[in-house]
C-alpha cells in the first residue's frame, strides 16, 4: 500500500478508537462528578489504575495522530504541493507533543 | 458542468457553491466536520499544554492550574467542545461506515439521523454542564 493509503486507513482506525476512549474520558471527567475540581491527588489516584493510564496514553497518541493527519488532509485539499513538507512538520509537532504529554503521565506515576 | 450523481440540469458554479445558501446535506456535513475538527485540534494542543503544567510546576502547579480553570468561562468553553466532539464523533461513525459501503444510498437521511442523535446526546449531557456552571464562580 502507498503511504497515503496507510494514512487513510489509520485515520479511520484511530477514529473508531477515539470515539470509544473519548466517550470514556469525557464521561469520567465531566459526568461522573460534574462539580468536582481536579487536583493532582485525584488524577494521580486515577492514573495508578491501568485502565485510566491506557485510556489517557491511548488518547494522547491516537488523538494527536488523528488531529494532525486531519490538518494534513485539509492542507492537501487546498494546497496539495505543500503536503509533503506539511507532513514532516506535523509529524515533528506530533512526536514532540506526544513526548511532552508522556512526561506528564510519567510525573503522575513517579510521585 | 454536471455534478456526479445529481439531477440532470443542476449546474455547479464553482465559487457560488461555496455560499452556504447553496449547501445541501453533503456540504453541511463536510463543512461542519471540518470546523469541528479544527476546533478540536486546537483544543487538544491546549489540553496537552494545560495538563503538562505538572511537568513545569509539579503537583502544586497542576492543582493550582486546575483550580484556576474551575470557572464558568471554562465551563462555557468545555460545553462548546462537547458540541464539537459529539457531532464530529457521530458524523465520523457515519463517514467510516460510508467508506465501508454502508448507507451510501441513504447518506442524506443518515446525516439527519446523525444530527438527531447529536441533539439528544447534547441535550442530556448539557444537564451536567449546567450543574457545573452553577457550582463554579465566573472566574476562579
Amino acid at each position: 500500500m502507498k503511504g497515503s493509503l496507510w494514512a487513510w486507513i489509520t485515520h479511520r482506525i484511530t477514529a473508531v478508537v477515539l470515539v470509544v476512549l473519548g466517550a470514556i474520558h469525557f464521561g469520567v471527567m465531566h459526568f461522573v462528578d460534574p462539580t468536582a475540581v481536579i487536583t493532582f491527588g485525584d488524577s494521580q489516584m486515577r492514573l495508578q489504575s491501568a485502565l485510566y493510564l491506557v485510556v489517557d496514553a491511548g488518547l494522547l497518541v491516537t488523538g494527536l495522530y488523528h488531529g494532525l493527519n486531519g490538518v494534513r488532509n485539509i492542507i492537501l485539499d487546498y494546497w496539495p504541493g505543500a503536503g509533503r513538507a506539511a507532513g514532516w512538520i506535523l509529524t515533528a509537532i506530533g512526536v514532540v507533543a506526544a513526548g511532552y504529554g508522556s512526561l506528564a503521565l510519567a510525573a503522575f506515576l513517579a510521585n | 458542468m454536471e455534478r456526479a450523481g445529481s439531477k440532470p440540469g443542476r449546474t455547479v458554479r464553482s465559487f457560488a457553491d461555496l455560499n452556504p445558501r447553496y449547501y445541501r446535506t453533503g456540504m453541511w456535513s463536510h463543512v461542519l466536520h471540518r470546523i469541528s475538527g479544527v476546533a478540536i485540534v486546537f483544543f487538544l494542543l491546549m489540553h496537552i499544554w494545560e495538563i503538562t503544567s505538572v511537568v513545569r510546576g509539579g503537583a502544586e502547579g497542576f492543582t493550582a492550574k486546575m483550580a484556576g480553570m474551575a470557572a464558568r468561562v471554562w465551563v462555557i468553553g468545555e460545553w462548546f467542545l462537547f458540541l464539537a466532539l459529539v457531532f464530529h464523533g457521530i458524523n465520523g461513525i457515519r463517514l467510516v461506515l460510508l467508506d465501508l459501503g454502508w448507507g451510501v444510498h441513504t447518506h442524506k437521511r443518515n446525516f439527519w439521523v446523525v444530527m438527531a442523535l447529536s441533539a439528544v446526546i447534547i441535550t442530556v449531557g448539557s444537564y451536567f454542564f449546567v450543574m457545573r456552571f452553577l457550582a463554579y464562580p465566573w472566574a476562579a
